[in-house]
Order: C-alpha cells, then sequence, then structure tokens
C-alpha cells in the first residue's frame, strides 16, 4: 500500500530524514513514536508529497509519488487525509466550511446533504454545535478535533494522523483513539499515526515504528516492540507508563 | 579589490532581480493556466473583488479628492499670467487622466493590496493552512492566488474610474471657491479638450498595475517562511516591490502609449 523507499532529505545541510524505508500494508494501522525534532512530521508530509525528498521514493500503489507531476499529485491526494500537528484549520472559514470545504470542492452534493455530512462528522468528534465557531474561537484540541474530521470526511483510503491526542484531555484522547480505531476498521483505512502517547500508541496499534534521529530503529507489532531489548527503545517505553497486558490489544475503551 | 567587492554585490543583486522576475513569469503562467475556471470559481473572484474594492474605497476617495484639489491649485499658479483660466480645467483634466488618477490610486492601492494579499497568503503559509489545502487536493494556486490576480486587475481599473470623477470633482471644488472660476467654463473646458485615448491609456495602465501588484503580493506570500517575523518581512517587501513595479512599468507604458 505504502512502500518508502530510502528517503532522505536534509534542510540547509541538516540530515532529517537519512535513509527511511517502511512498508506499511493496506488496512493496517501503523504508529511512528520518537522523540520530539527527530523527523516524525517530515516524514509524514514526504508521504503525502509535502515535501520532496532529496534521494528515495515514496510508492503508493505502485505509484511513485515523488515523481508526479502537479496535476496526477492532486489526483492522488483525493485518496489522502492529513491531520495536522497543529490542526492548520483555515481561519479565514468557520469550523463547518473548513470540514466541508472538500465536499464543496470536489463533488456536487447539494447544500443540505453537504451540511447533513459536516453535521454528523462534528457529532462524530464530540463537537456538535461549534460549526459555526470560527478556528480561532475554539480550544487547541477542539482545533484538533475538527482537523480530524476535516481530514476525514471526504472518507479517504489513508489517513496520516500527526499527534492526534496531543493537547487533548484523557477523556477526549480515549474518544478520539476510539474514533480512529473504529474508521480504520469499519471501512479498512490504512492509517499512519504519529503519537508521542505510547499509552494510546499501544491501543491502536498494528505494528509501532520507533524513528530515532531521521531513521528507523525499531518496527515490530507492540508486543514485539515491547519486549525489544534496543537500549533506545527501552529508554523511550520506560519513560511513560504502559501496562503489558494492554501492549498489542485492541479494545474499545470504555 | 573593492572593484571585485562591487561587481559581485551587483552581480548578486542583478541575479536576485532576474531570479525575482522568473518567479513571477512562472506563477504568472500558472495562473493563466486557470483561467478556464473563470465561471466555476467566480464566487471566490467576486469575494475577493468586493474585497479590494470596499476596503479601498474610503482611501481612493481621499486621495483623489486631494490630488484633484492639489493640481488646480498648482495649475492656477503656473498659468497665472501666462493664458487664461479658461483652460485650467482641460489642462488639470488631462493630467487627472494620464497620470494623477492611475498612478496615484494604484500606489496606494497598491501598497493595501499587495501588502495584504502577501500578509494573508503568508500567514496561511506559516500556519500550514497552504500545506493542508494541498492535501485536500486543492490548488493553492487556483484557490487563492487566481481569484485575487484576478480581482486584482480587474478591480484597479474600476477604482480608477471612480478616482476620476472624485479627482475632477476636488479639482472643480478649488476652481469654483477658492478661484472663482464658473462650473460651466471649468466643465467646457474639461469637455472639449477631453480625449478618449488618454482615458483608455489611463485605465490599461490602471489594469497592469493591478495585475503586476496582485501578483508580487500572492509570489511573496506564497515564498513566506519563518513565523511571525517572517509574514512582517514579506508584508513590507510586497509593498517595496510594488511600488517600485508601479513606477519602472508607468515609466515603460508612457513611451509605449504616447
Ligand atoms: N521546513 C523546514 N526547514 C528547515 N528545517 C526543518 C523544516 N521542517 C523540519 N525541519 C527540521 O527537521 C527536524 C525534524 O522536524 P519534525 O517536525 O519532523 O520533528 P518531529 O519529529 O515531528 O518533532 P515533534 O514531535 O516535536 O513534532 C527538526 O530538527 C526541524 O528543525
Ligand atoms: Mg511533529
Amino acid at each position: 500500500m505504502i512502500r518508502l523507499e530510502k528517503l532522505c532529505k536534509s534542510f540547509n545541510g541538516h540530515e532529517v530524514l537519512k535513509d527511511v524505508s517502511l512498508h506499511v500494508r493496506a488496512g493496517e494501522t501503523l504508529v511512528i513514536i520518537g522523540a520530539s525534532g527527530c523527523g516524525k512530521t517530515v516524514l509524514l508530509k514526504t508521504v503525502i508529497g509535502l515535501i520532496r525528498p532529496d534521494s528515495g521514493r515514496v510508492i503508493i500503489d505502485g505509484h511513485d509519488l515523488t515523481k508526479m507531476n502537479e496535476k496526477s499529485l492532486f489526483a492522488f491526494r483525493k485518496y489522502f487525509g492529513m491531520l495536522f500537528q497543529g490542526a492548520a484549520l483555515f481561519d479565514s472559514m468557520s469550523c463547518s466550511e473548513n470540514i466541508a470545504l472538500a465536499l464543496k470542492e470536489h463533488t456536487s452534493l447539494p447544500g443540505e446533504e453537504i451540511d447533513k455530512r459536516v453535521h454528523a462528522m462534528l457529532e462524530r468528534v464530540g463537537l456538535p454545535g461549534v460549526g459555526s465557531k470560527r478556528p480561532s474561537e475554539i480550544s487547541g484540541g477542539m482545533k484538533k478535533r475538527v482537523g480530524l474530521a476535516r481530514a476525514m470526511i471526504m472518507r479517504p483510503r489513508i489517513l496520516l494522523y500527526d499527534e492526534p491526542t496531543t493537547g487533548l484531555d484523557p477523556l477526549m484522547a480515549d474518544v478520539i483513539t476510539n474514533l480512529i480505531n473504529r474508521t480504520s476498521h469499519e471501512v479498512s483505512i490504512t492509517s499512519l499515526v504519529v503519537t508521542h502517547d505510547l499509552y494510546h500508541a499501544f491501543r491502536i496499534a498494528d505494528r509501532i515504528a520507533m524513528m530515532y534521529e531521521g531513521t528507523f530503529i525499531a518496527k515490530g507489532t507492540p508486543e514485539e516492540l515491547f519486549h525489544s531489548t534496543h537500549p533506545h527503545v527501552r529508554e523511550f517505553l520506560s519513560k511513560q507508563p504502559i501496562q503489558k497486558k494492554s501492549a498489542g490489544k485492541r479494545k474499545e475503551l470504555k | 579589490m573593492k572593484r571585485a567587492i562591487i561587481i559581485s554585490a551587483v552581480g548578486r543583486r542583478t541575479l536576485h532581480f532576474l531570479m525575482e522576475i522568473g518567479r513571477l513569469a512562472i506563477l504568472l503562467y500558472r495562473i493563466i493556466l486557470y483561467t478556464p475556471r473563470l465561471i466555476k470559481d467566480r464566487g471566490l473572484i467576486v469575494e475577493q473583488m468586493l474585497k479590494m474594492g470596499v476596503n479601498s474605497l474610503p482611501l481612493v476617495s481621499v486621495v483623489s479628492i486631494f490630488t484633484g484639489a492639489v493640481s488646480s491649485w498648482q495649475a492656477a499658479y503656473q498659468l497665472q499670467g501666462l493664458i487664461s483660466f479658461d483652460f485650467l480645467g482641460a489642462s488639470v483634466s488631462a493630467a487627472i487622466f494620464i497620470e494623477l488618477a492611475p498612478v496615484l490610486t494604484a500606489i496606494v492601492i497598491a501598497g493595501r493590496v499587495s501588502a495584504s494579499i502577501a500578509a494573508e497568503l503568508g500567514t496561511m503559509m506559516v500556519t500550514e493552512q497552504i500545506d493542508a489545502l494541498e492535501t485536500l487536493a486543492i490548488s493553492p494556486v487556483r484557490y487563492l492566488a487566481f481569484p485575487r490576480f484576478t480581482a486584482g486587475w480587474v478591480m484597479m481599473p474600476i477604482l480608477v474610474i471612480y478616482s476620476y470623477l472624485v479627482a475632477h470633482l476636488g479639482a472643480f471644488f478649488v476652481a469654483n471657491l477658492l478661484l472663482n472660476i464658473d462650473a460651466n467654463i471649468f466643465f467646457r473646458s474639461v469637455r472639449n479638450y477631453f480625449s478618449v485615448y488618454n482615458a483608455v491609456a489611463g485605465l490599461i495602465k490602471a489594469l497592469v498595475f493591478g495585475a503586476g501588484t496582485s501578483l508580487i503580493g500572492c509570489s511573496i506570500g506564497f515564498r513566506t517562511r519563518g513565523g511571525a517575523e517572517g509574514v512582517g518581512k514579506a508584508t513590507i517587501q510586497a509593498f517595496v516591490y510594488s511600488s517600485a513595479f508601479i513606477l519602472i512599468s508607468d515609466y515603460v507604458l508612457a513611451m509605449i502609449l504616447f
């Protein structure tokens, strides 16, 4: 489904991605963990073609994204949804308009149908009634959820989440984690999730990959990662509580 | 040694200038490719036109009325004792049509429009909103630059027509109230020497100014990096570049048109 081959990317001589390779299978949820500044966001943006790598390939369904011209890249982007780390909502529009934009631009659905879908989506992310508010009038966690709604509204086949639970209270983090879980199961979406939040990482991941200074140092099922003997992995995992029994189990949180 | 430094500095500036022209040309080309969307995206275009027009009206009004007033007063001072004030209307009017209304309107509006486009797109750039637009498979050139550019070159001539009227009013008030020139004499003089060519030439200038300044605003906006500081820099840069563009292209157009 998504195959990253030997991606390298430098900014002004500073090597951010070093020979990154990864294979995400169709329908799986792969979680990328790693310290702040190790290149997770850069990697996600490379996958969706916002950043062109210096070398290496991004292959989606057999097509190399890095070689595409703008037109086919835009055609391809319709398969994708992306939640940005900072939500990146359009601040000239209300929250509903943010969510509705892609529907308005890419479909010929009538206005009421769009409104209905936007409304349903807002409800799914636990924000009924904020549709008419501007992004500047809602909290950071609410922005995240509006961003999530915007990413999901076109029912993409690939969803990229950049820290979906950061900045949310524990209850809402659970709600969003469940939503990600449900979305990827109901309609078999391929998901790539970047997070610091190990507690939730272990609940949504089919596999986890750990990034360290621009490259992957460990990949595997949550169970495998949990028992990894790699010193950096051990150190990273020891900083947050993960109960062993929860590792690898994809349970609905109550 | 010193000479080498100067030459390399001049070379670098020239190179920067040429790169800037190249970037503008590429953006212009990409915008023009979206011309078939003119009908479909009319909502976006009208929105920008209203924004530019309505926001610019107070400024254009003030600038135009005083421009007319000053030119009337100055013309009276210069013509005094040379020829009859019967020709005042004609001479002021020609200056308004050819030069004053298009250039002054463009400079004040270009400052506003180009800087506000650069600030808006620059902010969207540094807050990843433009990236977000791309992930939704919406081209920022089509969705943001195309409507602003179109509104820019359409609105500027309209504002200049408005400025023509207001500037003539300003000139008339001074002529009538301070210089005691009869309304009949003033407007007959304006009418007798009215040249369609001059008026149209002024509008062509306005169109070029409007297109150039909004293009510069978009191009600088899309290149903004580095947070709020970067947005501030982009805004100033857009203002400076578009003012320079107007003065230079005014000269070039004057050579071609007159
Ligand atoms: N556009 C850019 N220009 C220059 N350097 C960049 C750019 N984008 C990212 N970097 C650098 O790349 C490195 C990785 O950044 P990235 O945003 O991917 O980190 P991250 O893993 O997402 O961190 P966090 O968990 O804090 O979000 C950082 O050192 C950053 O300075
Ligand atoms: Mg990040």
